[in-house]
């Protein structure tokens, strides 16, 4: 017999070691510790759900076994060794997502506490949302300013602009810029990735509002002083004013011709002195219609009469100076006679 | 109690309690499904991590305890078949981590008693249309950028830089894939630019399609 006991315990102990130690390997986590890895793992498949629906996180309900997309495994209550359940007792989780469902809430009933976590839509892409925004307002600017350059410089109306109003359509279809937030055309709301966009009574200044997630909202403003309208009026009217430098200079030239290469004077070259006198067509200042007079001011001009029949006429344009000086022709003398019969 | 009736008890009592713990400890699903489990954690640090970065994902040093993924110091799986912190290899409750030449998607085996559990990731399909959206954006707004450049000017700029717009400042378009200001080059969300004599020019911006065509011209 006693050769039966002894074989028989040898076997009894390597059959409980191993036992104990396969238990161990398989269990060496406690059920809490367990329930903190399942909730994590949870927030992974939602996670994974919600960049896979723009950072948009799943409803309530979907938080659920075989119910999520995407999700097939799912982690189990330590406790019980099935599917975790929805539930608010140990073992269980509860998942509550915000009405725009862009954050949410886990929380995870372990042995006598909970775990909680949270997440949503990451920041960097909140602030790249934010980005496309003002960028998208920018374009919405420059179509506005263009409507303007096309309407006498009087800017659009608010129902003009949007995706179906003039200043897209008109004078052909623009691209409209989209909202990174719902992926449509920007409209004027008051949600983010919207814009606002108001306009003075008598149609000449704005204000356009991009709602942003992060910052407050960002504000473009413009008025015919400052916007692409003004650049284009500036430009038009330093072309008139170039030309009517030249015609200045013909004057200069002319009156030198018919003075013996003498210069007027400064008094002399204006629309009230004596070559303004000899020229019913003094050029005009585009803006006001008058005459144009010396001075500083865009549209006004500076003469200096040199001693040796060279002058300076500098046309003050809104893009600077032009300097239609030069030396001004002399009248040719006659043939001395040499005396000769 | 006898002899041999204590010999019986003795080898009975361990062969019940294995027979007791069998299903636990022996049934490769279970023991498995842990490893699964262990996958699906380390795919979150993962996830979480290209997330905040963009949908740009670790590199392969990091996916490890220790390794520096965020939020992952706490818990990390262990490997059931060892009782010891899962890390990467070859062999039973471990896993092997690669990343695509991009940087934009990985793949995670984990590796089972038997065969392998393969969990994948990478930037959803919505991301590279968005940012496709967002370089016509960019080319858009600079065509208009440009209209204005030569209502100020009278010709177009030779290169196309935010240092040649100073004036209106008008915000200057960020490249959706490196973060910072739009700019000329091959890159994704890079510009083309070329004048065509004083009066016109071609832009294009690169997509992950290509070159966008046809080509922005002159407005004016």
């Amino acid at each position: 017999m006693k050769h039966l006991i002894r074989p028989a315990s040898i076997l009894g102990a390597t059959v409980l070691a191993a036992t104990c130690l396969a238990a161990g390997a398989a269990g060496a986590a406690s059920p809490n510790a367990q329930m903190r890895q399942a909730m994590l793992t949870l927030r992974g498949l939602i996670d994974r759900r919600g960049a896979e629906r723009y950072f948009t996180y799943p409803k309530v309900r979907t938080v659920y076994p075989r119910r999520l997309v995407g999700s097939g495994a799912w982690p189990d209550d330590p406790w019980t060794g099935r599917d975790m359940l929805p539930g608010r007792t140990r073992g269980h989780y509860r998942y509550t997502v915000s009405p725009d469902r862009r954050r949410y809430r886990l929380v995870g009933y372990t042995d006598g506490g909970v775990v909680v976590l949270s997440g949503g839509m990451p920041t960097s892409i909140m602030r790249a949302y934010d980005h496309r925004g003002e960028e998208g307002l920018n374009l919405i600017r420059q179509y506005v300013e263009d409507h303007a350059a096309r309407h006498d410089g009087l800017y659009p109306s608010p129902t003009e602009v949007s995706a179906d109003g003039a200043v897209r359509l008109e004078p052909e279809r623009r691209y409209w810029p989209s909202n990174p937030w719902d992926h449509r055309d920007m409209t004027q709301r008051t949600d983010r990735g919207s814009f606002s966009y108001t306009v003075s009574a008598d149609r000449s200044s704005y204000t356009l509002h991009l709602h942003r997630a992060l910052k407050n909202d960002y504000v473009l403003r413009g008025s015919r002083r400052t916007g692409v309208w003004r650049c284009l009026l500036d430009t038009l009217e330093d072309e008139i004013l170039r030309r009517s430098g030249r015609i200045l200079r013909g004057y200069v030239e002319r009156w030198s011709l018919e003075h013996a290469g003498i210069l007027p004077t400064v008094a002399e070259m204006t629309p009230d002195g004596a070559v303004g006198a000899t020229h019913t067509d003094w050029p005009s200042y585009p803006v006001n219609d008058g005459p144009m007079r010396p001075g500083t001011e865009p549209g006004s001009y500076t003469y200096s009469p040199g001693g040796d029949g060279s002058y300076a006429l500098l046309i003050h344009l809104h893009a600077g100076d032009l300097d239609v000086g030069g030396d001004a022709p002399r009248p040719v003398a006659p043939p001395h006679s040499t005396g000769a019969p | 109690m006898t002899r041999r009736t204590l010999a019986a008890v003795l080898a009975a009592v361990p062969l019940a309690l294995l027979l007791a713990t069998a299903p636990r400890v022996l049934a490769v699903s279970f023991v498995d499904k842990q490893v699964q489990a262990g996958g699906l954690l380390i795919q979150n640090y993962i996830d979480r991590y290209g997330q905040a970065r963009q949908f740009v994902y670790p590199p392969r040093a990091m996916v490890k305890k220790g390794g520096g993924l965020p939020n992952a110091k706490l818990i990390w799986p262990a490997n059931p078949w060892t009782g010891k912190v899962m890390g990467p290899g070859t062999a039973r409750g471990t896993y092997t981590y690669t990343l695509g030449a991009d940087g934009r998607s990985y793949k995670l085996t984990m590796h089972l008693s038997r065969g392998n559990h393969v969990l994948k990731g990478g930037a959803p399909q919505w991301f590279k249309a968005e940012r496709d959206t967002a370089s016509r954006h960019n080319a858009l707004l600079l065509q208009r950028y440009l209209e204005s450049y030569r209502l100020q000017h009278g010709s177009y700029p030779e290169s196309l830089d935010a240092t040649g717009f100073p004036d209106p400042p008008y915000v200057w378009p960020t490249n959706p894939w490196t973060g910072g200001g739009v700019a000329e080059g091959s890159g994704l969300g890079g510009l083309s630019y070329k004048r065509v004599g004083d009066a016109d020019y071609t832009l294009r911006v690169r997509l992950t399609t290509g070159w966008s065509t046809p080509a922005l011209k002159a407005l004016l």
